[in-house]
């Protein structure tokens, strides 16, 4: 069984969260991220309750922006 | 750390931040071969001279584009319409992803001034290389 993060296949386990698969990346539960699953938006309150299945194709990215001072 | 981008890369940067004035303009810089070889422009959602945000439906879309062409996603540039090439403050609070080099066009002199930055271990102005295509 597998999934596709960002472009690259990558396995998964049972009942895995997303929430769990972004904290196995290295990324904070508060980090400022979009998630879009089989392309539709996950909302981030929903990271911790949205199971993962198999052949799930799994994008995230970080907001960003910048600006003065 | 350093970035090496081509020639038409770091004019098309140009262009876009003249051509966004007075706002600032925002993009992805696509790698490829260790290049920088494609610019794709962003929307600044906040159409500001004195800030920027990406909406998130063109950053997944603009990645996409970037797999599909071959490139890697290796930097965020924006402009700095009236100010130096440096981190300001709030950069440095909202560079959310330390896998990405954050490249800063500013438009405050004449001529226009490029930089890179970093914001993981090394943080801090990383070697910027012009290249040929």
């Amino acid at each position: 069984m597998s999934i596709t993060v960002n472009g690259e296949i990558a396995p998964f386990t049972p009942e895995q969260t997303i929430a769990e698969l972004l904290d196995d990346r290295g990324v904070g539960a508060d980090a400022p991220v979009a998630v879009q699953r089989n392309g539709a938006f996950v909302a981030p309150g929903a990271f911790a309750e949205t199971v993962l299945a198999d052949g799930d194709v799994v994008e995230y990215l970080f907001f960003l922006g910048g600006g003065r001072p | 750390m350093s970035l090496t981008v081509s020639r038409a890369a770091l004019a098309e940067m140009i262009a876009h931040a003249r051509a966004d004035l007075p706002n600032e303009a925002c993009g992805y810089l696509g790698e490829k071969g260790g290049v920088v070889g494609r610019v794709i422009r962003l929307t600044n959602a906040d159409a500001s001279p004195e800030h920027y945000s990406l909406l998130p439906a063109e950053q997944f879309a603009a990645v996409r584009a970037l797999r599909s062409e071959g490139f890697v996603l290796r930097a965020v540039y924006h402009s700095h319409p009236e100010s130096p090439a440096r981190m300001s403050a709030e950069d440095l609070r909202l560079a959310a992803d330390p896998g990405l080099s954050y490249v800063i066009v500013s438009l405050e002199a004449a001529e226009p001034v490029i930089k890179s930055f970093r914001v993981d271990g090394t943080a801090g102005e990383e070697e910027l290389h012009a290249a040929e295509e």
